[in-house]
């Protein structure tokens, strides 16, 4: 019997290396585009790494109070991305509906912000530092602006915690819901790639000289990402009441510290991996043998990959089609497993699983895993999005088509 | 303490130039603090289990969020105001029930003037029987650390019975007209305490705490 409500994906808002609609994304990586490539942006000062999955030029924001007036670029690709899953969940917040709350997920919010605040300061004293841009240095800020600018509210919550920052957003929001808190709420990662973000990665030797390649044997590290992604969560009453569009059931999110995950001893760091995983996969709704597809957090850090591998060939055995997207839009830190969410609803949906981009010579390791490495057409029920990170800290969220979950 | 906060209140003219005065007619600002709280909380029959009372029992908690500035507060504290009632709600509460509210009180002008209005919006008439204390005038204003120290400040309340002060109250403002504990604690029964907390940006909270035996100290 179901403990608590049902938890419906109604709406989804990407911006990132490939695209800024999350159908647009999925088609492109089920055609094998990536958008790793040579970092435009800036130079990184190691000179060791300059590749990395960069977004472009960002379109005209439109339709946000004073548009890009006193928004930085983080807060840019927040706000686009907040915009675009409102539309298409078909909301239209600050009106006489049902309140329209936010939980932001982030892992470094604000870097480049911050450090342009201080170096104005450094340089040319207290009056060349912006008081506006003061105010986007709160790591709240993204929050706020969306906020503001769309009256959303009065569940207006930013969840700082290291690169599961997303999953604990999601998990903070879906007990919002679950439990009648709220009705209807956006979550929200933003990933900005910068000298801050980058030197943070760069100095615990995670990222990749040769790009990203996960589960290859030659893989090397991490191709750094940036982008933005909302998903619109509602409670399945009061998404029904609206007759919105359900693109997917989500599960209780769950996640815990693993002090095992470390490099030293694959085997011992991959069976306490899987045993978050298997409670993971039970606090969402369905057991092991009915999951379809897995996302995994894979991004080519080699320890990483292989702890992730095996813990999944422990929970799931071969059954799961496993695919990343980290291959093809790098590694967005904290806010991946939302962006995972997206593109696995996605996968859902067309009942296509992507390929993993950049994996050319199949790890042995993972061999038993029946990993993506073409696109795979099959209809697909549920999938769990996997997140192991280097800091410990490991999860997962489950999705599924409505009524697929327990 | 940081250079980017001290850049930043000082550009916002935020910060008190030399101490913190909240809700005093003359107040200016911040003073800025540092520190850090942690909670350790546990099932109620689990703390009884192993023989320990616990400071205090969590009631609710309350989110709110005014839609307004990003640097300055909706001038009737809405979102204070939508975060109080939302924890008050959630712990099936009245207005009456509340015997301490540790305000979020920073001394700026704007803050402490809202404050008090949403307190009056909330509570009524009972507003004025509430004492209601502002533990930044001693700590200073320590961010995203203030509501887990106040929190701290309010479960020390509830345990001894004993509400801290506001200090550096000097002249009464007559838009602040509420009992602000003035320079000196107060001894006095505490059953339920209210802790708010708000964010540049529109966020609010609140927090409602309880005597652990549930008795009124």
């Amino acid at each position: 019997m179901r403990e608590y409500v049902m938890v419906v994906l109604t709406g989804i808002g990407v911006v990132s290396p490939l695209g800024e609609n999350a159908g647009t994304v999925h088609t492109r990586l089920v055609e094998g585009e990536s958008g790793v490539g040579p970092l435009r942006r800036f130079v990184p000062a190691d000179g060791r790494v300059h590749t990395g999955a960069e977004v472009g030029e960002l379109a005209p924001l439109t339709g946000v109070g004073p548009g890009e007036k006193y928004l930085d670029r983080y807060g840019r690709m927040g706000l686009t991305a907040i915009v675009r899953a409102v539309a298409d969940a078909g909301l239209a917040p600050g009106g006489d509906g049902e309140p329209l709350g936010i939980v932001l997920g982030a892992w470094l919010p604000a870097a480049a912000t911050i450090q342009h605040f201080v170096d104005a300061y450094d340089a040319e004293g207290l009056q060349a530092a912006s008081p506006m841009e003061f105010a986007n240095c709160a790591f709240n800020a993204v929050a706020s602006q969306a906020g503001i600018r769309l009256k959303l509210g009065p569940v207006n919550v930013t969840t700082i915690a290291g690169a599961v920052s997303g999953l604990a957003a999601l998990e903070f929001a879906w007990w919002q819901l679950a439990t009648g808190a709220a009705a209807r709420l956006l979550v929200v990662g933003v990933q900005e790639m910068n000298a801050t973000t980058y030197a943070c990665c760069a100095g615990d030797a995670l990222l990749a000289p040769s790009g990203s390649r996960p589960f290859d044997r030659a893989r090397d590290g991490m191709a750094l990402g940036e982008g933005a992604c909302a998903l619109v969560l509602e409670r399945g009453d009061a998404a029904r009441a609206r007759c919105g569009r359900v693109l997917a059931e989500v599960g209780r999110p769950w996640l815990g510290y693993v002090p095992e995950c470390r490099p030293a001893d694959t085997e011992v760091a991959a069976a306490a991996v899987a045993a978050v995983l298997r409670d993971a996969v039970d606090q969402g709704g369905v057991v092991p043998a009915a999951v379809d597809h897995v996302s995994a957090a894979a991004n080519g850090v080699p320890w990483l990959d292989a702890v992730e591998g095996a813990a999944l060939l422990r929970v799931f055995a071969d059954r799961p089609i496993v695919g990343t997207v980290k291959g093809a839009l790098g590694e967005w830190v904290g806010v991946g497993p939302l962006l995972q969410v997206a593109l696995a609803a996605c996968a859902l949906g067309s009942g296509v699983v992507p390929p993993v981009a950049g994996l050319r010579e199949v790890d042995p390791c993972f061999e038993r895993l029946a990993l993506a490495t073409r696109p795979v057409r099959r209809e697909t029920r549920t999938a769990v999005v996997s997140s192991v990170c280097w800091s410990g800290m490991a999860g997962a969220a489950v999705v599924g088509v409505p009524g697929a979950l327990r | 303490l940081s250079l980017v906060a001290y850049v930043g209140f000082q550009r916002l003219r935020s910060l008190a130039p030399s101490r913190c005065q909240p809700f005093d007619r003359n107040r200016q600002g911040v003073a800025l603090g540092e520190g850090a709280a942690f909670l350790f909380l546990e099932r109620a029959g689990a703390a009884r289990a192993r023989g320990r009372r616990g400071y205090g029992a969590v009631l609710a908690h309350g989110y709110g969020f005014d839609a307004y500035n990003m640097a300055v507060p909706h001038p009737d504290g809405a979102g204070g105001e939508q975060a109080v009632r939302a924890a008050l709600r959630a712990a099936r509460l009245g207005p009456a029930d509340v015997d301490y509210i540790n305000a979020h009180g920073t001394g700026t002008p704007s803050n402490d003037k809202a404050e008090t209005t949403l307190v009056k919006r909330v509570f009524g008439a009972r507003a004025y029987g509430i004492p209601i204390s502002s533990t930044k005038s001693m700590v200073g204003h320590t961010m995203g650390a203030a509501s887990a120290l106040e929190a701290v400040a309010c479960l020390i309340a509830l345990e001894r019975g004993v509400i801290p002060p506001t200090i550096n109250y000097e002249v009464p403002d007559p838009e602040c007209d509420l009992d602000y504990v003035p320079n000196r604690a107060r001894c006095g029964a505490v059953r339920v305490a209210l802790s708010a907390a708000f964010a540049m940006g529109g966020d609010a909270s609140a927090l409602l705490l309880a005597r652990a035996d549930g008795g009124g100290g």
